[in-house]
């Protein structure tokens, strides 16, 4: 432009501009120079596609005759002639004088997608002479293999699963699936030819056959943006909503289903007793007695009976127990192991009839995807079940998967933390305990100097070491032989730690010494519990967080305290059954502590002081109760874990300072001088109590803090 | 007429200071040996050398050498067939050849560190004439083509995209993360750089051989060794700079059968791998479905009814109709279309999803159904004015005025509108003559039939051309420019017909017999902005 501006002004769109006829303006060609000025616009096409010849000459043609004429861009050849077209689009289409409207709802395709091909007619053919009972139709047969290649991902679907998803004769099913699979194993690609997605790990950013990529979920900078992510998230609440009311719909078909079962066969059993004269019960009690002694087919009855219970809403029992008294757990105790007998009985008979369990049923994984579980706050889609296509995930093998049994929780961000050593306004106790504190393991047994303590995720026992000048010191100290002094500490600081004026937290000396009584459980306790167990898993109902909550705070005493009855209630034996159980299926390989600082997690692991039978006997125990890690084992299932990190457990802070001798802060009169140690642990459980919970409640860890009666 | 394309080879002549072939001709030239040099000579036919083939798309012309550029090489039963490139040709008429057409005596190697100058703009060629030598000899360990390319700093302003180019691979083998600036350019820039693979300079060709063959399956499945991870912007339809990616510089579907017609594709499309390796691809001539064979494809019609596109009949005028397709709500059909497009529209990306589009697809009505003919789609929002994103005539009825159809048509919409439009840029060879031919014709007929008001001169802003047609102001200067219309004449611009462009104009009219009818056409614009998403 800046060449044509002093030669001419610039063209100026909104002015007239005289349309001349050439023959009008002989002069005209005395002013080309400056016509020629006028700069080229753009062609908009790639600068070295510009260049081509054929387009060259076409472009010139153009200019010349105003139109390509036979200078053309030659092409590629296509031809008509396909002889058979008639065959493939037979008919005639004659169309309304109406425009061609098409609804919504109509764009859906209800044909299977899955095609034919010559070697599936061939097969089909060969299975319809062979077996004329069954003759399969085309559309049926693409039918059946278009939803076993859907219902496949990277692995192909079972026999099993094909069951489920074809609605056809067993035989059937199983013709046709050997034949898909063998299919499929034969060919590199899926049978239904589809263009290639994107997967979520970036390795087909520049996969040229990777097409239709879904543009980022990033909403456009518009107006609307908020009102559109609001409205969006209430779908997405709304989709949830939704489905729970699917799920529980589908439970209460379930359980009117069972119940139905059970009336038949309790109709059954009647009638039988009655055509046998059993009018004493006698017939019945000997069945009875005989299903007793068969070995069990379930692992374990009652997590699934519990299980089942609390699927069916069991609310009211649960809120019961949670609530009650001691006597009431026990008494609603009764009641359900009255139940279990009676379920026992019909399933018994069931058995009989060479039938499936009908009033315990068990929920496969299967089921549980397919009965998406609430959870409190998350998105609960299907797509997210581990049933889906890993093949089709963007997110491949990483993709998030719901473990079955587990609750997720959304982050909370109203509270900065409530960690027990931040002060009660924050949301944690306040308590100096759980300050920096002189600290030893018990294996191996060594101060480790200042720590605090905290629970992590899934129980793991975190300490947090900070550096003090007397770390070295400390290292050497060890208070139960009190002739080793250690090298460098002056020995008044031995002495104030001896007399308490430090806070020193270690391992149970000798049990003797000990002589604190489990009733004496602060009154606080339960309150530190809420704050430090978490439960893994919880019940799969819907309750709120508030509830939650709660509930851990009741579950913590009522456990506390059925514990308490049962271990009184219960044989010497039995308990130290369950005690040898667990530790003789307790080595330490188990865990995977694979450097020191693992160990010293695990050293501040220990009982419950509920649990002092147990903890007693646990120290009795010559090192088999590694490091107070006591697991037990209650039932198969009942398994209490520790997870234990590989070696991050032990997270060293420089600030804050500790206040070691604590001098503003007396031991409160009635603390203990022996019981400046801390324990915790996990209690043993009573089984019944833990499956209450839910068979797939793994860990119950509670952290036990006797420091303070 | 080969003496005039002399200009388009700059690469033919040896003394050129950019490119360095050595010929192989004095091997070739011993008679006695020849066959043994035949052999060691088709060896030595790589990947990136070039050597005049033996073109076969002119049946009716004289025979035809052009220089070309080896893309592939495959082996299939014994034989050796090579992937070529006419140097200054489209690249649809690319192809595989047998050895017979290649004048293997001619053989140029492409220097080391010298990438074939498939970069070279017609106007860089021929105004570098004496970038010295040893810039380059410095340069040596640069492998990516534009920057080899070293054009005079005023050319730098020419190449849009030449930032761009440079960064990945380059960054990349100089071991420097890629520079904050480049980030930024290749998400603001206007172009686009489309992924690339520049390890084919780096590989043996073996390498580039395997994922180039057809029979090897695997290959597109096979991640791409990692290039720093761009993506192109969300907007648009066009990926506008070349895909360097040896892929998709091939074509990889042979052939596709669509209602009656068989068809050549002209470019890579990404169908499913496995469907490269047959022969023909059977596609559903109403809902574009793909199938591997005639049986799947007549199964396919035992059970799908569609006898239009599946979208809303919004004209129709006789046998012509257009149907409006909304990429977010059918998304099968509108994928199944790119598809199809991509075919027959080099720059066409499919890298996302058709959401934001809006398909128009013309058809030919007949006793057996709405036939398409061809189609264009069109942003629901375009933040550049854009009224048309892709659009293509399907080779059957091309050279038959339906291109010119669409084209109208979719001004009949901005018209619709109110606003003026444009089409996407990059804009094809063929885009760009019927563009061309679109605009010329349009605008000569207001200015032929403009009459003298009171006695007076008749006159006609810019403004109100652009008003009358929608097309864009700047198309229509162009437009003006083109045709010599355009004037500067004694202190003001003025516009000149001549009788014979007069007579011209008049004589192309008269073959435009059918034109759109906005009449027919029932339709309301959608305000997609007011929607939130589309
Ligand atoms: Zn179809």
């Amino acid at each position: 432009m800046s060449k044509l501006s002093f030669r001419a002004r610039a063209l100026d769109a909104s002015k007239p501009m005289p349309v001349f006829h050439t023959e009008d303006l002989p002069d005209l060609p005395e002013y080309t120079a400056i016509n020629r000025a006028v700069p080229q616009m753009p062609t908009g096409m790639e600068k070295e596609e510009e260049s081509e010849r054929h387009l060259q000459r076409a472009m010139s043609a153009q200019q010349v005759y105003g139109a390509v004429e036979n200078l053309v861009i030659p092409t590629p050849p296509a031809q008509v002639g396909v002889g058979y077209y008639e065959d493939l689009y037979e008919g005639q289409f004659k169309p309304q004088k109406q425009f061609v409207h098409v609804q919504a709802l109509n764009m859906e395709q209800d044909y299977p997608e899955y095609d034919m091909d010559s070697d599936d007619e061939r097969w089909m053919n060969t299975h319809n002479k062979r077996s004329s009972a069954m003759t399969l139709e085309p559309q049926q047969f693409e039918e059946m293999m278009d939803r076993l290649e859907k219902g496949s991902g990277q692995q192909p679907v079972t026999l099993q699963e094909a069951k489920l998803l074809l609605k056809e004769d067993d035989d059937l099913i199983k013709a046709v699936y050997d034949y898909w699979l063998k299919k499929r194993n034969k060919s590199p690609h899926p049978l239904i030819a589809q263009v290639r997605t994107e997967k979520r790990d970036g390795s087909t950013t520049n996969n040229p056959y990777v097409a239709f990529r879904r543009r980022t979920e990033k909403m456009q900078t518009r107006k609307n943006r908020k009102n559109d992510e609001a409205s969006y998230e209430k779908m997405l609440k709304l989709r949830r909503d939704l489905n729970r009311a699917v799920t529980l719909l589908e439970m209460v078909k379930r359980r009117e289903k069972s119940k139905r079962e059970l009336l038949h066969l309790t109709i059954e059993i009647v009638e039988k007793r009655y055509q046998s004269d059993d009018f004493s019960g006698q017939l019945l009690a000997e069945v009875m007695a005989q299903r007793h002694q068969r070995p069990s087919y379930t692992p374990s009855p009652v997590p699934n009976g519990s299980l089942y219970a609390a699927m069916q809403g069991n609310r009211p029992d649960w809120a019961n127990r949670i609530n009650g008294e001691q006597v009431q757990v026990v008494r609603k105790k009764r009641e359900y192991k009255k139940r279990k007998h009676k379920t026992a009985s019909a399933a018994h008979v069931k058995e009989e009839h060479g039938r499936a369990h009908p009033t315990t049923p068990t929920y496969s994984d299967m089921d549980l995807h397919k009965y998406d579980f609430p959870s409190s706050e998350e998105d609960v889609s299907p797509a997210q079940s581990a049933e889906e296509d890993t093949d089709n995930d963007p997110d491949g093998s990483f993709a998030f998967r719901r473990k079955k049994g587990c609750n997720y929780y959304q982050a909370r961000v109203d509270t900065p933390g409530n960690w027990p050593w931040e002060a009660k306004e924050e949301g944690g106790l306040g308590d100096p305990r759980y300050r920096y504190s002189c600290t030893t393991l018990s294996m191996p047994r060594r101060c480790v100097g200042f720590v605090r303590r905290r629970v992590g995720r899934g129980g793991r026992v975190i300490l947090d070491r900070v550096f003090t000048p007397f770390d070295n010191a400390l290292e050497d100290l060890d208070l139960s032989n009190s002739s080793s002094l250690p090298n460098g500490l002056p020995p008044s600081w031995l002495t104030d730690i001896r007399n308490k004026k430090w806070r020193h937290f270690r391992p149970r000396s000798p049990p003797s010494e000990d002589d604190s009584s489990p009733s004496q459980a602060p009154p606080s306790f339960s309150d530190h519990l809420s704050s430090l167990i978490t439960f893994p898993a919880s019940p799969p109902e819907e309750i709120s967080a508030e509830q939650f909550h709660d509930h851990q705070q009741e579950l913590v005493k009522v456990n506390l305290g059925m514990q308490k009855q049962q271990l009184a209630a219960q044989q010497d034996e039995a308990v130290s059954t369950i005690l040898n159980q667990s530790f003789s299926s307790q080595p330490t390989s188990r865990f995977t502590v694979d450097s020191a600082s693992a160990q010293f997690a695990v050293s501040a692991v220990v009982s419950n002081t509920e649990n002092l039978d147990t903890s007693l006997k646990l120290r009795e125990g010559p090192e088999s109760a590694h490091n107070g890690v006591l697991e037990a084992t209650g039932s198969g299932t009942n398994k209490v874990t520790l997870h234990l990190p590989p070696c991050s457990s032990i997270t060293t802070e420089l600030p804050p300072l500790p206040d070691p001798p604590c001098p503003r802060q007396p031991p409160s009169p009635n603390h203990h001088p022996r019981h400046g140690h801390y324990e915790n642990g996990q209690s043993p459980g009573h089984p019944d109590t833990d499956h209450r919970r839910g068979s797939h409640t793994k860990s119950f860890l509670v952290i036990g803090q006797n420091g303070r009666p | 007429m080969a003496a005039d394309w002399s200009k388009y080879f700059p690469y033919t002549n040896q003394t050129s200071c950019f490119i360095f072939y050595s010929s192989l001709s004095k091997m070739a030239d011993d008679k006695e040996n020849k066959k043994i040099g035949l052999k060691t000579t088709l060896d030595m036919v790589v990947e990136g050398c070039r050597l005049p083939v033996k073109m076969s798309i002119l049946p009716n012309e004289e025979e035809e050498w052009p220089l070309a550029e080896i893309l592939s090489r495959k082996e299939e039963k014994g034989k050796l067939e090579f992937y070529v490139h006419y140097i200054d040709f489209n690249k649809r008429l690319d192809e595989w050849v047998l050895p017979d057409r290649l004048r293997v005596e001619e053989l140029q190697f492409p220097r080391k560190d010298q990438k074939t100058p498939q970069k070279q703009t017609s106007s860089a060629a021929n105004s570098r004439p004496t970038t010295p030598d040893r810039e380059l000899q410095e340069k040596k360990t640069t492998v990516d083509r534009s920057e080899s390319d070293s054009p005079s700093p005023s050319l730098l302003s020419k190449k849009l995209s030449l930032p761009e180019q440079t960064s990945s691979p380059a960054a990349k083998l100089g071991g420097q993360g890629q520079t904050p600036q480049s980030q930024t350019k290749s998400n603001a820039g206007r172009k686009r750089k489309a992924i690339f693979l520049d390890e084919k300079q780096d590989l043996p060709p073996a390498y580039c051989n395997s994922l180039s063959s057809q029979d090897s399956q695997d290959a597109p499945a096979t991640p791409q060794p990692s290039a720093p991870p761009q993506q192109p912007r969300q907007t648009g339809s066009m990926s506008s700079s070349h895909d360097e990616n040896i892929i998709t510089r091939i074509k990889n579907i042979e052939t596709i059968e669509l209602g009656k017609y068989r068809i050549k594709p002209w470019y890579f499309s990404p169908y499913p791998p496995e469907l490269t390796t047959i022969s023909i691809v059977f596609i559903c001539e109403f809902c574009l479905k793909y199938v591997k064979s005639r049986k799947c494809l007549e199964r396919h019609r035992t059970k799908c009814t569609l006898r239009h596109p599946p979208g809303n009949e919004i004209y129709r005028k006789s046998t012509i109709s257009f149907f409006e397709i909304d990429g977010r709500k059918n998304k099968m059909y509108s994928q199944n279309l790119c598809l199809l497009a991509k075919l027959f529209l080099d720059h066409k990306t499919l890298y996302y999803d058709t959401d934001p589009f809006l398909f128009y697809v013309m058809t030919e009505y007949d006793i057996k159904g709405f036939h398409i003919v061809g189609f264009f789609s069109k942003e629901k929002e375009s933040t550049e004015d854009y009224n048309v994103a892709c659009i293509l005539t399907l080779p059957p009825y091309q050279r038959k005025g339906y291109g010119k159809l669409l084209i109208e048509f979719s001004y009949e919409l901005s018209k619709f509108e109110g606003k003026t439009g444009s089409p996407e840029k990059p804009l094809s060879d063929l885009g760009l003559l019927s563009y061309r031919s679109y605009w010329s014709q349009t605008i000569l007929e207001i200015l032929v039939n403009l009459k003298p008001e009171n006695g007076e001169r008749p006159q006609v802003t810019i403004n109100e051309i652009c008003e009358l047609t929608s097309i864009r102001k700047e198309d229509v200067i162009s437009t003006l420019q083109h045709l010599n219309l355009i004037n500067y004449y004694k202190g003001q611009y003025i516009i000149t017909l001549s009788q014979e462009s007069i007579d011209t104009h008049n004589r192309a009219m008269a073959k435009r017999k059918i034109r759109i009818d906005a009449k027919c056409l029932h339709w309301t614009p959608k305000d997609w902005a007011k929607r939130g998403k589309w």
